[in-house]
């Protein structure tokens, strides 16, 4: 019997998950008949199987909206009661009706002092009543204990609402009970900073104004609106002794970690860590139960916790990490579970280098209900402090796709991406970021942009940009002169050289160059800028000194390129440059740099190799210039039967050479001596002929190779 | 943005996502579209709105209005969790939520516990009509929708509004607690909470100026007229 009564009861259970109402009666309806039998038969069933299926008939009858809805759950909750199984949940099922009697009220709420759901279904009685201060004392016991009850924290608020139109008319401009004070300290508790300010300024004469309460409502009204210099005003002109109420403390506190003064934050909370929770005394009745919410004023648990988060935030700032750890470890003992403490603590780890513990404590705060963009923005950020741009680009990704892009994340995404060489990506980000108005990461970010146009040799645009960072910083700071060299260096790539030379002897006159631009200003000064001028600053002249005697990488390489080059020591220049190539240093561009300077000290056979390499580094270049200088190398090595190869490649690449005259005429005379030299008289005799066809005025040198031919 | 005639139905169905709509941004509640798609800056904030909610062409921004209107989104799951939590025990219910994978599924099951007995009825639907007609407007004004459907599709809609909630308080503190739940959050500072979360500010200043004789909202009755 009791196993088919189960069946039912698992049946009805089922029903009623997937909301099949009639399925649900079925079940039960079954359910009970064997119950009857079972009498019956004297075998009565468990008590507790019977709770379940009363509480099942709760269920199936809650979801109706009959009159008669009431008077049966009461019904359901007496056999319970008999049974001596009925519960706090049992009982909700009549409080959330909102036919529920003052009596049930009277005898349950006593039962369960501190169920925040009774409590709530309390409040929306005393609300549906119009009983607003009733209503006002329930919904804020509710948020005490569970400050992120949204629905609580909204019915409290039109509690409050509702009670102010009842004193003072919907546009608040009545005072039916002539007593503005508790009008004021009610829209001071609604936290609506403005409305405060407005009343107060339109009670004025009525109420005292100047007393230290208003004083410290309104400065806190100033503090929530984010006018700071007011509120500091207000807190200024304050009595030493005046007695701040905990909301007033803690924003306090929150002006002082703002203004950056760590110490008053210390002192002011030092206090308020250890404050005992309010105790309670054994309830009788509803209206002691009401009374006692009355009075309780004391700091509630949530605000415990945030004078731990504002001490901790001031101790981390003053070094004093240790302090802070264990001030956050205080709050944790206090709530384990609550996220914004697990995230602080988490930070608070990550300062003292403690990586895995902070992210141990993020996912910890992510499972109980931290909201996903402070996980993600905070996961980036200690990603992106300690440059794992990988993982700071994959988090601000996710981070994306789920959340309107914000300055913080828009420039961490930025900067990742441009470590990570994603150029395009980086600059939409940055771009957005500075768009994104005023803010924080403006200036770090206008930075990372030159940066990344510097990079991608788009000079213009970067100067651009410089010229909107300088606003930010004083003539005379490290930045300042940083972007200064920036501009210099950039000068110097653009071949504006004069320019290059005044950023750089002014910047070297305030910080001291290091290479390469050091070695840059050097070379200007060798190829004459600044001559006749006073040196202004101190720098040696570019000399074999110069010349790094043992460059250990790619850099210092270039670095002894450059100098050789300035020093007209081309072979050795080269040299330098292919190695720097060979260490994986831009090598396309330092095989050509390479190829140039072997091209200058005729150098041919470094010539034709180093061609080879620019070629394996990049196949797909073909330059016109580079290829005809490689043509005329193996012409000078003697391989005519090359260069003439060489030299239909070069035409049938750039046809429009066999028009342009001028080159024609340069390449025809070695492409002649080409095919000369090679012993093809048939086509060295063509080629001249051609030459000497576009000629007004003969070539010597024609003339006399026909005749050696001809002999 | 020019004040718009609206007939007063319509501008009872575009309120019902005024909460929504004004946690956005600056919106002009007495408009249409709420928003000016003409003018470039709006249309990349609201390109760049859409991409993160995953829209990307007028195809998925009509799949979206589909799912939202036939109750295929984040409500039918809240309904489901609720109806289970109501057979478990606190013990069972710790346990069910070490059976969870994602945060966002703990996240989501704790606040469902939460509101089981206050949202039994009305699961977490207001929140998403108030989605669904925010995005038509959005579409609007982004050009993915025209005027006359969105007329349509608000007339559609408003029955089944009324009949599931009793006044504007009741709808709004549903899409407060709506958000809660698909998003997974808690805010514990109150103070605050006019800065930090703009839906609840909206929803404090709606819902004040509902009494306010210059205000939009001014005596915009909940039933019909």
């Amino acid at each position: 019997m009791t196993s088919s009564f189960n069946t039912c009861i698992d049946q009805a259970k089922n029903a009623y998950k997937s909301r099949l109402a009639e399925d649900m009666r079925a079940a039960l309806v079954e359910a009970k008949d064997i119950l009857k039998q079972a009498e019956q038969d004297s075998e009565p069933l468990e008590a507790k199987e019977q709770a379940t299926y009363i509480r099942l008939w709760m269920l199936y009858h809650g979801r109706q909206k009959t009159k008669e809805i009431y008077s049966i759950l009461k019904q359901h909750l007496t056999e319970l009661e008999d049974l001596g199984l009925a519960t706090a949940d049992d009982y909700l099922q009549l409080t959330r009706l909102i036919d529920c009697q003052p009596e049930d009220f009277e005898k349950i709420i006593p039962l369960y002092p501190e169920n925040h759901r009774l409590i709530l279904d309390l409040g929306k009685y005393y609300l549906h009543q119009k009983d607003f201060e009733n209503a006002i004392l329930c919904f804020r016991q509710v948020l005490k204990c569970y400050a992120g009850h949204h629905l609580a924290l909204a019915w409290l608020y039109q509690s409050q609402q509702q009670w102010l139109i009842s004193h003072c008319g919907a546009d608040l401009s009545g005072f039916n009970e002539a007593n503005p004070d508790k009008v004021l300290s009610m829209v001071h508790d609604m936290a609506d900073s403005k409305l405060y300010l407005e009343l107060l300024e339109k009670y004025k004469g009525i109420t005292q104004a100047t007393e230290p309460k208003h004083q410290i409502y309104a400065a806190t009204a100033y503090a929530r609106m984010g006018q700071w210099e007011e509120a500091s005003k207000l807190w200024n002109a304050l009595p030493e002794d005046a007695d701040l109420p905990v909301d007033g403390v803690l924003i306090r506190a929150e002006y002082y970690n703002l203004s950056r003064q760590y110490s008053k934050t210390i002192t002011l909370l030092s206090d308020w860590v250890e404050r005992d929770q309010p105790q309670n005394h054994k309830i009788q009745s509803l209206q002691e139960l009401l009374t006692a919410w009355q009075s309780d004023t004391g700091i509630t648990i949530y605000q415990q916790l945030k004078v731990c988060i504002l001490l901790a935030k001031a101790l981390l700032q003053t070094e004093k990490q240790a302090e802070a750890i264990q001030t956050l470890e205080k709050a944790l003992a206090l709530k384990a579970d609550d996220p914004v403490v697990l995230q602080e603590a988490a930070k608070a780890y990550f300062v003292t280098g403690e990586f895995e513990k902070a992210i141990e404590l993020m996912k910890k705060a992510r499972r109980n209900g931290l909201q996903e963009k402070f996980f993600l923005s905070t996961m980036a950020d200690f990603y992106f402090q300690s440059g794992d741009w990988q993982s700071t680009q994959a988090v601000l990704e996710e981070y994306h796709k789920r959340e309107m892009p914000i300055p913080q994340t828009l420039y961490h995404a930025g900067v990742a991406n441009y470590h990570l060489g994603n150029f395009q990506k980086a600059y939409h980000l940055l771009s957005q970021c500075i768009l994104a108005g005023k803010h924080d990461y403006r200036a770090s970010a206008l930075y990372y942009r030159i940066l990344l146009l510097r990079a991608n040799h788009k000079f213009n645009e970067a100067i651009k940009d410089i010229m909107q960072l300088l606003p930010y910083y004083s003539n005379e700071s490290a930045d300042y002169w940083h972007i200064m060299l920036l501009l210099g260096d950039m000068a110097y790539y653009l071949g504006d050289y004069d320019h290059a030379y005044e950023y750089l002897i002014n910047v070297h006159a305030r910080v001291p160059l290091k290479n390469p631009h050091r070695l840059y200003l050097q070379m200007l000064i060798h190829q004459g800028h600044g001559r006749g001028q006073e040196q202004a600053v101190d720098i040696e002249k570019l000399s074999e000194s110069t010349l790094i005697e043992q460059p250990k990488d790619a850099t210092e390489f270039v670095h002894n390129a450059n100098v050789y080059q300035q020093l007209g020591r081309q072979k050795e220049a080269s040299t330098a440059f292919e190695k720097a190539a060979e260490a994986g240093y831009a090598p396309e561009l330092h095989y050509k740099k390479a190829f140039y300077a072997a091209f200058e000290a005729e150098d041919y056979d470094r010539v034709i190799r180093l061609y080879e390499k620019i070629q394996t580094s990049n196949p797909a270049l073909f330059n016109q210039d580079l290829y005809s200088r490689y043509a005329f190398a193996l012409f000078k090595k003697g391989d005519y039967n090359g260069t003439i190869e060489a030299y239909k490649t070069l035409l049938y690449t750039y046809p429009a050479i066999s028009a342009d005259e001028g080159i024609l005429m340069k390449w025809g005379r070695v492409i002649t001596e080409a095919y000369y030299l090679a012993g093809n008289y048939d086509e060295a005799v063509r080629h001249a002929s051609i030459m000497l066809s576009k000629m007004k005025q003969p070539d010597e040198w024609y003339i006399k190779l026909l005749k050696k031919i001809e002999v | 943005m020019e004040q718009e005639h609206l007939s007063d139905e319509m501008y009872w169905g575009l309120s019902l996502s005024a909460l929504t709509l004004q946690s956005l941004g600056n919106c002009n509640h007495r408009s249409l579209f709420g928003f000016d798609g003409k003018d470039e800056n709006v249309k990349a904030f609201l390109k760049s709105y859409l991409y993160s909610i995953g829209i990307f062409n007028a195809k998925e921004a009509k799949d979206r209005l589909y799912h939202y209107r036939h109750d295929q989104m984040h409500n039918r799951m809240f309904m489901e969790a609720v109806h289970h939590l109501d057979l478990l025990s606190e013990a069972e219910f710790e346990a069910h939520l070490d059976t969870l994978e994602t945060p966002l599924e703990v996240k989501r099951c704790k606040i469902a516990w939460l509101y089981r007995h206050e949202l039994k009825e009305t699961g977490i639907r207001g929140h998403e009509i108030a989605q669904y007609v925010m995005l038509m407007r959005l579409y609007g004004a982004y050009g993915y929708l025209e005027e006359n459907e969105i007329r349509l599709r608000l007339y559609d809609i408003a029955g089944e509004v009324r009949q599931k909630f009793h006044s504007w308080d009741h709808y709004h503190q549903n899409v407060l607690a709506g958000d809660q739940y698909v998003k997974g959050y808690e805010i514990h500072d109150h103070s605050s909470v006019l800065i930090s979360n703009p839906l609840i500010a909206a929803y404090y200043s709606i819902s004040n100026s509902m009494y306010q004789t210059d205000s939009p909202f001014f005596q915009l009755n909940w039933s019909e007229q």
